[in-house]
């Protein structure tokens, strides 16, 4: 039953591509997913389709955006932190401060669509809303109390939690409700407010620091070579037909945050604040921790991406 | 001559199965120092998971073709053990034929990956940033030897053929 | 082709690989080359295969399995473990079948010491039969109890798969690990009763041995000397996870060092010894490790084609009511399980089955538990199965055939469905642990 889809009628030429994701098909952040797919095939009037084949399952999460590259796989639903390496500015996506229309608007998406070209891929566009926040066992008065504090963290996050003091604890996914529990961590690290609660991480970590830092760095990619196989004309749909699910996805998981909050505050899960001087020093500490980085690493584009990305005030 | 180069095989499979066993005993002394670490000096290396992970492929890879000369891979002997000796090296040679093909094209399209990852420069997506064709090397190194054993196996099943046969 | 088509001719050819006598990590390797040639543009596949199997193993939650072996494997070599059975065996008096009840015994004392099944096999295995053999202890009797009480390792937390499950269904795993608890004690109960009644029935499994009349003080000093230091392992495995000092996984590794240390200190460890114990856990992880690759791959395979998303859609579109539905899944499971590993079969199924179980107003903590113990049959399940490869690889060679060990198993297979039937029946069974925590 499967086939390319080229059997698509009345002699246009159809394209299927087949689309893998880091997230399982069936996971609550996947949702909108399904909604762009459709807006893709309605914009193109049927004439790009997408089979999306699965997430870890089918390949990876480590290997994607390389099946994605080689043409195993056409599209990835991914994060920047998957191939970071490969293009460090990349990683002002993470510390944007607009919206995804904003980012259209003043030139920033096209900016990384030419980065990304680099790599012989197709930025489409941002999927996925919200900060990582520091999700704490015992609530802190000032940021010195993260120092020694062991966080089970991930490799994005070492430069700033090393400028905190913080321990930072690679964990396996599958231990770190019982590191939670033990105390191995006291805390943990996470984008968004979506999954902590059902992984049953909260039994533990009842406290939330409320200063979200940096953005959800979602991104929709697709291999550039199949991207110009797609006509002009279909090219140009996809790209608007996102630029509109875009609007719509932010809506829907700042909805679904809200409700999460509710469900978050039903359980017992607080969220607090530092003092106003607290706070700033921590999410000073954030962004000049990755800016540094990135003046390091891309000297050359810094200051452009610094002005693409801060809010106008 | 032939001897020789059979004796260097054996050598070298059997030095990559040494150092596999070093490998179980490096990764124990890496966590327990990280245990020992975080809790003492609250101080993780973040590294010593991902390298963990690494040395389990290691582990799998140094290990691969030893296994195969010990004749230690689990096989279904169903059929297998309702054979007559004869049949049964047959069988024997159809498999290492097959074994041999699979285990080239694996070979093959590993050292293929390797240098694609190595001109491309690209590094694993974590605190280490090593460069991947360094990691995965390991599979085709360890498929080679998987190639030349299963060589070994077919040619010694076709020699137990020959001399039953000069026999009768 | 349809789905059903290209199901038909893989599991054809896997089967045909099988019977010819290839390992069965090469078969799979096998039809995962031709797999990847057809479906994922030839070279650029072969390319996506050789990355694929790096990541499939490069796993932190696979750390334990070597290292469990390791415990295994010196236990076994220096007579330690010999001597902590033999302490077990102590306070068993002439019961039918009395080797094989202090093989369960010691398999649900040692489920609280492991996380996974594999481990227990390799362990009990390596242990138990060569002793029980030398007593004439049939197959049937030998590493039919070992198999099925390795599986509590599964049933009985740690546990790796039931963490794995519950991660993977979005089930907050606290709760899980209670739920699973009863399930996994009542397998021991019904394990230790079916030995019994088979063994008073047909004496000639299990002959009767004499035993020594062993005086209370004796058992008292066997168990003080051989069973209690046991603790210092229960420590390094248990204690430092609840105080905080480890993670499960990092656990493993103290474990296997305490027993390095303990069997030092108990005389038997030269380092001889110790390195035929690396060589023996080299052998089984490199075995179970190839095999995990080859059956990972398979799955992203088969999921990658729908087959899986296919068959379990059939089952979600049958208009039957909720219970009967529960059991056409487990049933497909089962048949998946007969020749996929666990972790593949959860990962391919999990995204729908969920979703159907939601649907169906399944309570997740009860349809898990019942998934996990099905995943744990699945180790057990002929042709292929985990649990039985690893049995096979530990056993003295050439002793026992793998036709001899799946006859064995059967009757524990069995029983563990028999224990899946009683939790659908009583759902309480799994529920009620959890109600406390809630
Ligand atoms: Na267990
Ligand atoms: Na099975």
């Amino acid at each position: 039953s499967s086939g390319d889809g080229d059997e698509n009628g009345s002699g246009s030429k159809g394209v299927t591509l087949n689309a893998v994701s880091f997230l399982p098909k069936d996971h609550p952040l996947t949702a909108t997913l399904y909604d762009w797919i459709d807006s893709v095939e309605d914009a193109t009037d049927g004439r790009v389709k997408v089979n999306w084949r699965g997430g870890a399952d089918v390949i990876p999460i480590g290997e994607q955006f390389e099946a994605m590259n080689s043409g195993v796989m056409d599209i990835n639903f991914t994060y920047i932190g998957q191939y970071q390496s490969l293009a460090p500015e990349t990683l002002s996506i993470a510390l944007s401060q607009l919206t995804p229309s904003e980012e259209r608007e003043n030139g920033f998406y096209d900016l990384m669509v030419d980065r990304h070209e680099e790599m012989n891929v197709m930025y489409l566009g941002r999927w996925l809303t919200g900060s990582p926040r520091l999700w704490l066992n015992e609530p802190i008065d000032s940021v010195d109390d993260l120092k020694n504090m062991p966080i089970r963290s991930a490799p994005n996050y070492t430069r700033f939690f090393e400028k905190l003091g913080i321990a930072s604890a690679m964990i396996d996914p599958s231990e770190v409700y019982t590191s939670l529990q033990t105390g191995v961590v006291k805390g943990f690290v996470y984008g968004g407010f979506n999954g902590p609660r059902k992984d049953g991480w909260t039994d533990s970590s009842k406290y939330i620091l409320d200063h979200p830092f940096w953005t959800q760095n979602c991104t929709i990619l697709m291999n550039n070579d199949k991207w110009d196989e797609i006509s002009t004309e279909d090219r140009d749909a996809i790209v608007a037909a996102t630029a509109e699910y875009e609007k719509e996805m932010v809506e829907y998981y700042t909805e679904l945050d809200k409700e999460e909050i509710e469900e978050l505050d039903k359980n017992g899960v607080e969220l607090f604040k530092l003092p106003k001087a607290e706070e700033e020093k921590f999410l000073d500490l954030a962004y000049d921790t990755e800016w540094g980085y990135l003046k390091k690493e891309v000297p050359e584009l810094v200051d452009e991406l610094r002005v693409l990305t801060m809010k106008e005030e | 001559m032939l001897l020789r180069i059979s004796n260097l095989l054996d050598s070298i499979i059997n030095f990559m199965a040494i150092l596999g066993r070093v490998v179980i005993i490096i990764i124990s002394l890496l966590i327990i120092g990280d245990i020992v670490s975080l809790k003492f000096f609250s101080y993780q290396f973040p590294w010593v998971l991902e390298v963990s992970e690494y040395l389990l492929v290691f582990l799998t890879f140094l290990g691969v073709a030893w296994l195969l000369r010990e004749d230690g891979h689990i096989k279904l002997d169903l059929l297998l053990n309702r054979l007559s000796e004869k049949n049964r090296m047959r069988m024997e040679i159809l498999n290492s034929c097959i074994g041999a093909i699979i285990s080239l094209v694996i070979t093959v399209y590993g050292f293929l990956a390797t240098w694609n990852l190595h001109m491309r420069d690209i590094k694993t997506e974590t605190i280490l940033e090593i460069p991947r064709s360094l990691l995965i090397v390991v599979i085709p190194v360890g498929f080679l030897f998987v190639f030349i054993q299963f060589i070994r196996n077919f040619l010694s099943a076709i020699n137990k053929l020959k001399s039953r046969r000069e026999k009768s | 082709m349809e789905w059903w088509g290209v199901l038909a001719l893989v599991f054809g050819s896997i089967f045909i690989l099988f019977m010819i006598g290839l390992p069965i990590a090469f078969s799979f390797l096998t039809i995962n080359i031709i797999g990847v040639i057809v479906l994922w543009n030839g070279e650029a596949g072969l390319n996506q295969l050789i990355l694929n199997i790096f990541s499939s193993v490069s796993k932190f939650s696979l750390l334990p399995i070597p290292m469990f072996i390791l415990m295994g494997e010196i236990m076994f070599r220096t007579g330690l473990g010999f001597k902590v059975f033999e302490a077990v065996g102590k306070w068993f008096g002439n019961l039918p079948g009395r080797l094989s009840i202090v093989a369960v015994g010691s398999g649900t004392l040692f489920s609280v010491l492991s996380g996974s099944s594999v481990a227990s096999t390799a362990l009990l295995g390596s242990l138990l039969v060569p002793d029980m053999q030398k007593k004439g202890y049939s197959p049937a009797m030998t590493v039919g109890p070992i198999l099925g009480s390795a599986g509590l390792a599964t049933m009985i937390p740690p546990t790796a798969l039931g963490i794995l499950l519950a991660s993977l269904a979005s089930i907050p795993v606290g709760h899980f690990l209670f739920a699973i608890v009863v399930p996994g004690l009542l397998l021991a109960v019904i394990f230790v009763l079916y030995i019994i009644i088979r063994c008073y029935l047909q004496p000639e499994l299990a002959p009767a041995y004499d035993v020594e009349k062993v005086s209370l003080s004796e058992k008292l000093i066997g168990t003080v000397k051989y069973i209690l230091p046991l603790g210092f392992i229960v420590f390094l495995l248990l204690g430092v996870i609840i105080l905080g000092i480890a993670t499960p996984t990092q656990s493993a590794v103290l474990g296997a060092l305490g027993t390095v240390v303990l069997s030092y200190f108990y005389g038997g460890l030269s380092w001889e010894k110790f390195w035929d114990s690396l060589t023996g856990t080299l052998r089984s992880s490199v075995m179970i490790f190839m095999i995990i690759i080859g059956s990972t791959t398979f799955g992203q395979i088969l999921s990658y084609t729908g087959v899986t998303q296919g068959l379990v859609q059939i089952v979600g579109n049958l208009e039957f009511p909720p219970l009967i539905i529960l059991v056409i899944i487990q049933i497909v499971l089962l048949i998946l399980g007969c020749f996929m590993e666990p972790l593949s079969i959860m990962m391919m199924t999990l995204p729908i089955l969920m979703p159907i179980a939601g649907t169906m107003g399944f309570d997740p903590l009860w349809f898990g538990a019942i998934m996990l113990l099905n995943m744990q049959v699945a180790t057990i399940t002929p042709p292929f199965g985990m649990d039985l490869f690893a049995m096979k690889a530990v056993i003295p060679k050439d002793s026992i055939s793998m036709k001899e060990i799946y006859k064995a198993v059967v009757p524990f297979i069995l029983l563990n469905l028999a224990i899946m039937a009683l939790i659908i029946i009583f759902p309480s069974l799994t529920l009620w642990l959890p109600s406390f925590v809630k």
